[in-house]
């Protein structure tokens, strides 16, 4: 009971605005403080949580999606996803989505993909004559891509709560990403046919191609050796972020020639902010999760959860009901470490693949990104479009469509998520 | 108190440039492993435990920053629904509550490192005050950022026009 009077404090604080940290520091201090526990078990666990390796990634992705902001790389990625998507029914929305992909294959931040990419597709689809509104739907919607795709922030923070392989996860991110872009790029050819969107004249000829490929090289040559270093084992997670960083201020440095002191500074100030915004809720997150384990929090979830059906299928409709209300609710790094190490348990032993469950909770945080009242992705793409986020919601509705699809995709067709994983380390 | 005001910039540029140096190293070690492993094939020993310890000196120790920032994530969109009066007094709690509970990790870190003296770290064999250090120094200033904006907060007599903060 003291566990879920815990919880419920958290929720309370939570929606009165107490930052997360202190959401889930106030009842937690107050629990050991009551149940008369020794304070420093507060040192313990916040501590063993940030001892781990995998985790490092964490602040060394973020600050790739900022240099590549800071440094110009995300026009040249933009400038060759125009020439070659610009002619897709849909035109400069097409090229939205398709850039977004490219840089989600090295950032691994859905915000990121707005705050960088984003800033600059909505001032060309605005020039374009497309509906800001509009532009800034399909950037909200295709910047869900960012976290499934390898590398992903959200997957290294599940693999970290629950203990499961990152790599898989982030393997396992590649098919259900580009099949999530498939179906946005088809909501977009429709709507385009139906609303008559502009698009590129003609198509490009293969000298254009070469032209804006040539320069965009280096850095969509950074997706490919992340996803090679990981399928070949020669890297760990952290390893391949470290590698990620040097290869981006390289190329910035012999190709792009942008990147300068002042900006390399400001990228590593964002990333502090960043990052230690997300850590800190992670240490104190494990103070949280041990006293709900000590209260037998997931054993009561999980008996519950299996009394309405052992089977996984069912299983996994109750967890995405359960993970879309958590997503439109909390943001995803909390809602993961909340959610994930109760709910996983009850589904591992239903027999899901906990590379697969991984996946399902991280696309279903993400539509949580995208949907009201706490829908991040939105408020910033508002700020960002300066449009009301009245506006963005009405035109992102067809979008649902495509994303719900997906994740009804990826929850049942498990093989989306386990089949590259097992490809590569087996089963 | 312009002394104070000097310290307190002083302080806060520490931990600007200290989390700089920390986000650098972080990097720098694995980088220095792969090199050390792939190129001379003598893979350097404890480097893992070194970057898991930057990762803990960086997580708290910039926390602080963060709170000066005002990038601590929170959602404020059912504190903007209250009246001026009460929604003050709601930020003064909180603050209030951040300042007692930082407080107190800080005196528990404090204490779990006077309880542990002697003991060391595993592979680095590290003295576990050096280990445990950033959660004592990160918790405090904290606890010291909050209280400054706790007395911001009493001194301005109304509600900051924060905003909910995006991770």
């Amino acid at each position: 009971m003291a566990g879920f009077a815990v919880v419920a404090a958290f929720l309370l604080l939570f929606l009165l605005g107490f930052p997360v940290v202190l959401a889930i520091g106030v009842p937690s201090v107050a629990y050991l403080l009551w149940n008369d526990l020794p304070l420093m078990m507060i040192g313990q666990r916040t501590l063993y949580a940030m001892d781990s390796f995998p985790l490092v990634a964490v602040p060394v992705f973020l600050f790739v999606g900022s240099l590549m902001n800071a440094s110009g790389i995300s026009r040249y990625i933009y400038r060759f996803a125009d020439t070659a998507a610009g002619r897709l029914p849909g035109g400069l929305a097409q090229v939205n989505i398709f850039g977004s992909l490219v840089f989600s294959g090295i950032s691994g931040s859905a915000l990121a993909d707005i705050g960088g990419l984003g800033r600059i597709e909505i001032d060309a689809m605005r020039a374009k004559g497309f509906s800001v509104p509009f532009a800034s739907a399909v950037t909200c919607a295709s910047a869900v891509v960012g976290p499934i795709f390898p590398p992903s922030i959200p997957l290294i923070i599940y693999g970290t709560v629950t203990g499961v392989s990152v790599i898989q996860l982030l393997l396992g991110g590649i098919l259900p990403g580009l099949l999530c872009v498939a179906a946005l790029m088809l909501m977009t050819a429709w709507l385009a046919w139906r609303r008559g969107y502009p698009r590129a004249e003609r198509w490009p000829t293969r000298a254009e191609v070469w032209r804006d490929m040539v320069p965009a090289v280096p850095a969509l040559l950074a997706p490919v050796i992340l996803i090679v270093g990981m399928l070949a084992g020669f890297f760990t997670p952290t390893e391949i972020a470290a590698v990620t960083v040097a290869y981006t201020i390289a190329i910035s440095a012999l190709f792009y020639r942008e990147l300068t002191w002042a900006s390399l500074l400001a990228a590593a100030f964002e990333t502090i902010r960043g990052s230690a915004g997300i850590l800190i809720i992670v240490a104190f997150a494990a103070l949280f999760g041990w006293i709900l384990s000590v209260e037998r929090v997931p054993q009561i979830v999980a008996t519950a959860m299996v009394a309405v059906s052992t089977d996984p299928y069912v299983l996994l409709m109750i967890v995405n009901v359960m993970l879309i209300v958590a997503g439109m609710f909390l943001d995803s790094t909390t809602a993961i470490l909340l959610i994930a190490p109760i709910i996983a348990k009850p589904l591992v032993l239903a027999g899901v693949d906990p590379v697969h469950l991984g996946m399902v909770v991280v696309f279903n945080l993400m539509i949580g990104l995208v949907t009201p009242p706490m829908g991040l992705a939105l408020y910033l793409v508002s700020d960002i479009a300066k449009v009301s986020m009245r506006s963005v919601l009405r035109e992102m509705l067809p979008f649902y469509v495509p994303l719900l699809a997906t994740l009804i995709a990826i929850t049942y067709v498990p093989w989306l998520t386990t089949w590259i994983p097992r490809l590569a380390v087996g089963p | 108190m312009n002394t104070l005001a000097a310290l307190l910039a002083g302080l806060r540029a520490a931990v600007r440039w200290t989390a700089v140096a920390l986000l650098a190293l972080l990097i720098a070690t694995p980088l220095a492993q792969i090199v050390m492993r792939g190129v001379f094939n003598v893979p350097m020993a404890g480097a893992e435990e070194l970057t898991r310890w930057f990762l803990i000196c960086l997580c708290f120790i910039a926390a602080s920053y963060v709170t000066v920032e005002g990038g601590q994530i929170r959602m404020e969109e059912f504190q903007a629904l209250l009246a001026h009066r009460p929604r003050w007094l709601l930020q003064l709690g909180i603050e209030a509550s951040g300042v007692v509970v930082f407080a107190l990790v800080a005196a528990a870190a404090v204490s779990s490192i006077r309880s542990q003296v002697g003991t060391t770290t595993a592979t680095l064999e590290m003295p576990m005050w050096l280990f445990m250090g950033p959660l004592a120094v990160g918790a405090s200033l904290l606890a010291l950022e909050t209280a400054v904006a706790f007395g911001r907060t009493f001194a301005r007599g109304r509600p900051d026009d924060k905003q909910t903060t995006l991770s």
